[in-house]
């Protein structure tokens, strides 16, 4: 353990990435088929069993791309362990708020991918377990360890000005409607004219938007940029994102 | 799927750009991230065009020259990695 540990030290960014994919296609897999039987196996007595299935895979590919920011975390954690004096209460409300939170946009997510058919309550079920790493993940930025504590922050501590933060909202949806007006303009159309909005629509994308932030992408994958990114070595040119 | 595929080294360049200009926030990233993929689901009320996939281009272009993406950031910069003196 001793001797893994110190590679861990002197290799941090081989050691992230290996761990990243043995998290991400390995370990997490297991646990994910492991939890889907077991839940399966409980909810044995509902009709649906294949919308259950179907469902329970979607969790687990949810375990699976937590896999880079666990790695960061795990590796940032052996190589500087210290402890500083942190705020447990800060550390558990958080946990409590997220883990409420992803647990109601898991479910919400969940019965807009493929269950429609399927009662809330399994749902919820289902969304209770997995609703634990992101409340890992984000109560882990009030960590003891200052390391830790440091890899997170900003995850609770915004930096920078807030427009990027509105920019970083708005880009893509403003580069749709932009598309489309030029486009329309360019066959001498009105220039929303095949823009169906009205406020219902906007339901879908939202539950989209925030299950992927906890779940597929958002969180779990840009975490990894935190300490593990080139740029030190690197141009800023190479991708970083996701 | 093939045009999406040519996009994705322009949108890692705009998600570098947001990540650098937040001084290295994952929040940013992660809400940019969030909000790439929810335009999936806006398909029907705002559908995809060419035009849009040559704006994305040209912003990640735009994002190149106006912060000098060729150039390294400066080591004292939030968003540069920091070499971590392990404990013990």
């Amino acid at each position: 353990m001793k001797t893994i540990v110190n590679w861990m030290k002197s290799h941090p960014l081989a050691m992230f990435f290996s761990l990243a994919l043995v998290l991400t296609y390995g370990l997490l897999i297991g646990l994910g088929l492991a939890l889907a039987s077991v839940l399966a196996f409980a909810l044995a007595g509902l009709e649906n069993q294949s919308d259950l299935m179907n469902l329970l895979l979607i969790n687990t590919g949810r375990l699976m791309v937590y896999g880079p920011v666990l790695a960061g975390m795990i590796v940032t954690r052996s190589i500087t362990p210290g402890q500083k004096p942190g705020s447990a209460r800060k550390r558990w409300l958080t946990f409590l708020i997220v883990w409420i939170t992803a647990m109601v946009v898991s479910t919400l997510g969940l019965q807009q991918e493929s269950a429609s058919n399927i009662g809330l309550i399994p749902l919820v079920i289902i969304s209770i377990p997995i609703a634990l790493v992101p409340a890992f993940v984000f109560s882990s930025a009030f960590s003891k360890v200052a390391s830790l504590r440091d890899y997170l922050s900003t995850l609770v501590h915004p930096r920078g000005h807030f427009v990027w933060y509105l920019i970083a909202l708005l880009t893509f949806p403003m580069i749709h409607l932009l598309g489309i007006m030029i486009t329309n303009l360019l066959d001498s159309n009105p220039l929303l004219s095949n823009v169906h909005f009205n406020p219902g629509i906007l339901s879908a994308p939202f539950i989209t938007f925030t299950s992927v932030f906890f779940y597929s992408g958002g969180v779990n994958e840009e975490g990894r940029l935190a300490r593990f990114r080139t740029a030190a070595s690197s141009s800023p040119l190479q991708p970083t994102g996701g | 799927m093939l045009i999406r595929i040519g996009l994705y080294p322009f949108i890692t360049i705009l998600f570098g750009c947001v990540y650098n200009r937040t001084k290295g926030s994952i929040l940013a990233t992660a809400l940019f991230h969030a909000s790439m993929n929810s335009m999936n689901t806006l398909q029907a009320a705002l559908p995809p065009t060419d035009v849009g996939s040559v704006l994305l281009v040209a912003f990640a272009i735009l994002a190149i020259f106006f912060d000098r993406m060729w150039k390294k950031l400066p080591s004292e910069h939030p968003a540069v990695y920091r070499e971590q003196k392990p404990d013990g």
